[in-house]
This record gives structure tokens, sequence and C-alpha cells, in this order.
């Protein structure tokens, strides 16, 4: 079973009847200019708006179940932190939903800050980062956990080029065991990693799939 | 820890001066009224009140000034937060979405509540005390009317802006003392009353006619009680406007 299953999705008039599967140890990236429908999609599938028609399911269960978005990462292109409030707290409470202890959840938002050389320990806000390293906050739910599910729009951009390659080798180690769709205006270097490439708009969409 | 996530985000995000100082206008804005009742009843403008009408107006005005301030700061925050991009982020995360909105209310009532127990507490402890004072029902009614605005400025929060959401809070409390003062009720029930001033005192949210109450013996717990539920209503409705806007199927 696809871990991630679009049939039907229309967002008139920019994209009509996409159909779309993500499986295990896929990456598949969406590239489209501004305006083509990246942004309503990628909310479709977080749950955050509803798709007048077409289904989309996570693992199975609807994009707006609670149990689906368990196993899923979302990062979007908009801040997912307060920006005056401390990152780091922030980012441990976040880590809690997923973990049974606080004292893990802790102990890894350390490890992450070290490892990615992100001063968050020191109870700074997000504002008082740069903004790679604001970016890289976004990013370390993904980098931190495991996933079946990543959904990532623009996940490079803002990052620092030395940050950008050492973060496209874990997506690498990722991709392994989870399915992932990123949503880029160009693909780049995520290019690169894709499976599949699908480009919007796009007119009536069937799915493109190399086999096919 | 899932449990409580949007309670404690919401409260740190409220810990923070931009939301706090403002309640430590309370009581300087309580002293000045207090100074300006003092030379009306001593200018004999105002009728000596007794001693229980004059504890139970002190109280009162502690509470509607707390409650204009929350109403005010209630309706800044939730119209913010509802719209914010780290709400909309979080919405995204493993929880019910309704626990976004009842825990963005949880806080804001929990910092009203404090800011209103240390209100009455001062005014309890600076008050003399004349024998025997019907603490509980004037408690009750005032902690209803900060309920009340805590919880119209959360259900407003989601349908409208902050401004406008202030101005129909305070409207309403106005208003609502207004109708509800002896003069009006008497020409109403006198038979001077038209079917639109019956129905704007139905309608309303009975803060006027829950202070009258009090100064009244016995005293009408029905008004606090409908008081709740109006608050109720529109907590329930604004979560269920919530859900529907942020994309629930």
């Amino acid at each position: 079973m696809s871990v991630l299953e679009i049939s039907g999705y229309s967002d008139p008039p920019r994209i009509r009847n996409l159909s779309l599967t993500v499986d295990c140890g896929e990456l598949v990236l969406v590239q489209g200019n501004a305006g083509s429908g990246k942004s309503a999609l990628f909310e479709a599938i977080a749950g955050l708006r509803r798709s007048p028609r077409g289904r989309i399911r996570i693992g199975g269960a609807p994009a707006c179940d609670q149990e689906s978005r368990l196993r899923s990462a979302f990062v979007f292109q908009y801040p997912a932190y307060d920006p005056g409030r401390s990152s780091f707290n922030q980012l441990v409470r976040r880590l809690c939903l997923y973990l049974r202890s606080s004292r893990d959840a802790h102990g890894m938002a350390v490890a992450w800050s070290r490892a990615w050389g992100v001063p968050i320990l020191a109870r700074q806000s997000p504002d008082s980062l740069t903004t790679s390293q604001s970016r890289l906050l976004e990013l370390a739910l993904v980098q931190i956990l495991s996933w079946d599910l990543i959904v990532m729009d623009e996940p490079l951009q803002g990052l620092d080029p030395e940050v950008v390659e050492r973060f496209l080798a874990l997506l690498v180690l990722k991709k392994e065991s989870s399915a992932m769709l990123c949503f880029a205006q160009r693909g780049g270097q995520l290019s690169r990693l894709a499976d599949r490439t699908i480009e919007l708009p796009q007119g009536a969409t069937a799915e493109q799939r190399p086999e096919q | 820890m899932r449990r409580p996530f949007f309670l404690v985000e919401n409260l740190d995000a409220l810990m923070r001066a931009k939301w706090l100082l403002p309640y430590l206008l309370v009581p300087p804005l309580l002293a000045v009224i207090a100074h300006l009742e003092s030379s009306l009843v001593q200018g004999g403008v105002v009728a000596i009140y007794t001693h229980k009408a004059r504890m139970t107006l002190t109280i009162w005005n502690g509470a509607i000034l707390l409650g204009a301030i929350s109403g005010v700061q209630a309706s800044l925050y939730f119209s913010s937060l509802f719209r914010s991009d780290w709400l909309r982020a979080s919405i995204a995360l493993p929880l019910a979405r309704c626990r976004a909105y009842w825990g963005a209310l949880l806080a804001v009532l929990l910092v009203a509540m404090v800011a209103f127990t240390f209100t009455i507490g001062a005014l309890v402890a600076a008050l003399p005390r004349y024998g025997a004072y019907p603490w509980a029902s004037v408690v009750l009614s005032t902690f209803a009317l900060v309920t009340w605005v805590v919880c119209v400025s959360a259900f407003l929060g989601v349908i409208a802006n902050a401004l406008s959401s202030s101005i129909f809070i305070l409207t309403m409390m106005t208003v609502s003392f207004v109708l509800a003062s002896p003069s009006v009720i008497e020409y109403h029930y006198g038979g001077a009353g038209t079917p639109a001033l019956a129905l704007f005192l139905h309608a309303l949210p009975p803060i006027g006619m829950s202070f009258f109450a009090t100064l009244g013996d016995p005293w009408h717990y029905v008004y606090p009680m409908v008081l709740v539920g109006h608050s109720a209503l529109a907590a329930v409705l604004g979560c269920f406007f919530f859900v529907r806007r942020s994309g629930a199927a």
C-alpha cells in the first residue's frame, strides 16, 4: 500500500484530476511557479484545506485524520515557530508529542542543536537566529525523528550552501524508510534526489510513473 | 504531554509583558474611580450608599475594569492567534484541532482569572468589614462577567478582527448596564416599553441585571447562570467555526 494516495484531486483552474501515489523509499518533487496550486495542494495533504474534489489518504486514513498525522512530518514555507518565544522550548514541546518522555525530547533537542550548529540552547527566540538557522529549526523534526511520510514546501530555501549539501545527504538516508513529497518553484538540487517530478499547473494529470 | 500542548504553548505566549502589563492598569484606574465616587458622595451629588452597596459597587468597579481590559486583550490575542502562521502550522501536528481552540481559550481564561483573583483579593483585603456580607453572590456574579468577556472574545476572534471584537464587547457591556438601570426597567415594566426594548432586554447578556441583582436582597442567581450559559454557547460556537475554518472535513 502506498504511503500517500491522492486521487482525483482538483483545484480548478490550476489543477484538474490529479492522481498521485508516493511509496516508501520514493521522493516525488512537485514543481511549479507561484500561483500554480502547490501551496493549496500542500495544505490539503496537511489536512488544513478541504479539497472540493478528490481524495487524499495517508497510510490509508484521510489526510485530516489525527492518526495519519502521527507518522507524517510537514514542513511549511512559513514559520512554524512563534518568533517571540524560546526556540528550544518550542522544539522540545513538539518533540514531546511523539516521544514518551520529555527527558528524551530534551536530550534530542540538545543533540540536534549541537550537531547542526543552531544556537537555541541559550533560550533564543527564532528572531535571533540567522535565516539558515531558522530554516533548519523548521526542518528539525524531520531531521531528528523517523517518519512514514515527509512533506516539505521549499525545504532548501534560505539554507546556507554547505548546510544544503549536508541536508540532502540526510534526505538520502531518510528516503530509505520514508515516502517524501517536496514542493518547490525550481527543483534545483532536489531534482538530483527525485524519483519523479510533477509539473504544475497541468491539465488532466495522470499519475506520472517512470514505468508507465 | 500531548494533551496540554496548546494550553502550555498559549500560556507561554501570554507570559509576555505586552499581554500582562495592561492588567497593571487596574489598581490606578480603580483608585481614580474610588476618588471620583467619594467626591460625588461628599458633594451630595450621589446619595450615600449603605456599606453593603458601597462594597458591592467597589468590587463591581474592579470586575468591570478587569472585564474591559480582558475584553480588549483577549480580542487582540485571539484575532492575531487564529490568523497566525504558528497556529496554522501547529494544527498539522497530531492533535485534535479543536484542542488548538480550547487550549487558547483556557490559557486566556486562566490569565484573566489570576488577574481577577488578585484584584478581588486586594479589594477584599483593603475594604473595611461590616458584619455579614454576601461574598459568594458578588464574586460569582463578577466571575461570570470575566468568563463572558473571554469566551465571547474567543468566538469573535475566529470570525472578526480585534478592533470590531473589542468594540462589540465594550458596547455590549455598556448597553447591558444602561438597559438594566432601575429607571429603564421601571419604564419598561410600567407599560411604556416598546417591543424593541423588550427584545434588547431579553437578548442582551444580563451583565447589568446581574450587577443590580447583587445590590438587592435576595440575590438572583439566575443572571450569572444565564451569563455563564451565554459564555458556554459563545465558546462552543467559536470552536465550531474554528474547526470549520481550519479545513477539517
